[in-house]
């Protein structure tokens, strides 16, 4: 005790209330400077509203030719619609990479193709060639009276223009 | 007043340490300066000046509203006096800054003057070619054509395939989930206000250090030669910005810029393509998987900002062999070959 005290004269008193000091004005710049920051990022951070199953009224069946495909634009989305063999198909027509518009172009090999990319899918909506990552997802179709509609997942967006 | 009072009367408001031009602008330099390649290195910063020149004139009539963007661009391009001039510049100048900054770090990286003790001039100096990217996307994202707009669409969604912190970068990044009215409002403040903050501060970082540190002797060259800063070496520098001026301008005149058509959001065009300094990564992506692609980028960046740092382990385990150049090259011979690839597609 006493030779450490004697290595260190005069260390103690002031330096540790320094210190002290320090450390406290130092955390409370932290707490107080991240507190600010979390703030601005929370401000800066939009709110996401949560997805919502709507359904919207897709045109008209026979707008699709048989084996054929077209992509429409339903306002809250695009979707693909796709006759295989008789039975209509309705998809996402975002494409799965990034995000560009497929579109129809029904060959033996693929039913939509990206342009961005070279991005092909099938019928099924099947990734068949191209970098996309995952099939085109899928929404449940319905044709009443002639009449075609989708049922489709949307988020609204945060600001309207 | 006499010139000398006036002399006085002025160090005396600005008191300089005494010898201050002798540290500063009378600077000795290695006589390998003296050929013009390097005096490159001054040219990004020349093309800089001229972005916040033309840049701050172009805000004058820009709105950054989805339903006004485009429409403003045209106006800027065929309308308000002297604008095709403006923006022809601004655009210029933008892929000019580009090549100059890609010219600057291949001689760095050739002459390896990214060596110990100044790895951290660099790290800034690659930060500062990311930004440069960065506002060449966010300034593309605002002229709002067809190209434009799915250009933002691809570039952005990419980040949102990082896992966990992927999709919230994308919302803060689009301030929403989808490119919507915000994104442009978003874009717009990144590129006239975040990034060109951030890069004032690092071109300061970059120049101070570059000053502090001095310029290296060039690696097997023995002449002591030397010569000053001031005036011989800025005369230099100040010579390529002319030249690169007077070029801009007699390009622009020659070739006024251009506008596609407006972007909808409906419609992706069949032949979209960014700018040709994003070829290499757009070829990339399009003949590798998006994770691949994706990790790829993420390593081929942190790479660059380590290379000093890797560059001295394979000269401890192999020495002498310059392993890390050939490494180097290997990497340009790749991008240039994506490059000229996704070109003559
Ligand atoms: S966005 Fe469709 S293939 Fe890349």
């Amino acid at each position: 005790m006493d030779s450490a005290a004697n290595a260190v004269p005069r260390a103690s008193g002031s330096d540790r209330r320094e210190f002290v000091a320090d450390l406290v004005l130092s955390a409370a710049g932290i707490v107080g400077l991240g507190g600010l920051a979390t703030r601005f990022l929370q401000y800066l951070y939009p709110v996401v509203p949560p997805e919502q199953v709507i359904e919207v009224a897709a045109g008209r069946r026979d707008a699709v030719p048989a084996n054929g495909g077209i992509v429409v634009n339903l306002g809250v989305g695009h979707v693909a619609l796709v006759d295989a063999g008789g039975e209509l198909r309705a998809f996402s027509a975002v494409c799965t990479h990034l995000g560009c518009i497929v579109k129809a172009e029904p060959t033996d090999h693929h039913a939509l193709y990206c342009a961005c990319h070279g991005g092909m899918f099938d019928r099924q909506g099947e990734v068949v060639g191209g970098p996309p990552p995952r099939p085109l997802p899928r929404y449940p179709v319905e044709v009443r009276d002639g009449q075609v509609f989708v049922k489709v997942i949307v988020r609204p967006p945060v600001l309207t223009a | 007043m006499s010139l000398s009072a006036l002399k006085t009367a002025v160090a005396e408001r600005i008191p300089l340490p005494p010898g201050w031009r002798g540290k500063t602008l009378e600077e000795q330099l290695p006589i390998h300066l003296k050929t013009w390649i390097w005096a490159l290195g001054g040219t990004p910063a020349v093309l800089f000046i001229v972005q916040v020149v033309t840049g701050v004139l172009l805000t004058f009539y820009y709105v950054a509203q989805p339903m006004h963007a485009y429409e403003s661009v045209r106006q800027i391009t065929f309308g308000v006096r002297f604008g095709w001039l403006v923006r022809g510049l601004h655009q210029a100048a933008s892929q000019l800054m580009i090549v100059a900054v890609l010219l600057h770090m291949i001689r760095v990286f050739v002459t390896r003057g990214y060596r110990r003790p100044r790895e951290v001039t660099w790290v800034i100096g690659v930060a500062l070619f990311l930004l440069t990217l960065g506002l060449a996307f966010t300034g593309y994202a605002l002229v709002y054509d067809q190209l434009s707009y799915w250009a933002t669409t691809v570039g952005t969604n990419m980040i949102a395939e990082v896992p966990v912190v992927g999709p919230p970068m994308l919302y803060m990044l689009r301030g929403g989930a989808d490119v919507n009215p915000q994104t442009l409002t978003r874009f717009y403040n990144f590129h006239i206000g975040v990034i060109p903050t951030i890069f004032v501060v690092l071109i300061a970082g970059h120049i101070l250090l570059v000053r502090l540190h001095g310029v290296a002797a060039l690696e097997g060259d023995r002449r002591a030669d030397a010569y000053p800063f001031f005036p011989d070496h800025v005369l230099r520098e100040a010579a390529v910005a002319l030249v690169v001026l007077i070029a801009m301008v007699v390009y622009v005149t020659a070739v006024p810029p251009e506008l596609g058509e407006k972007a909808d959001p409906n419609l992706t065009p069949s032949h979209i393509r960014p700018e040709w300094y994003f070829f290499p990564s757009y070829r990339w992506l399009k003949i590798v998987p998006l994770q691949v692609g994706l990790w790829t980028s993420v390593a081929f960046v942190i790479g660059m900002f380590f290379w000093p740092w890797t560059d001295a382990v394979l000269e401890r385990i192999v020495p002498g062999r310059r392993v890390g150049t050939f490494v180097g090259i290997g990497f340009w011979i790749v991008t240039l070959v994506l490059l000229l690839w996704e070109a003559f597609s």
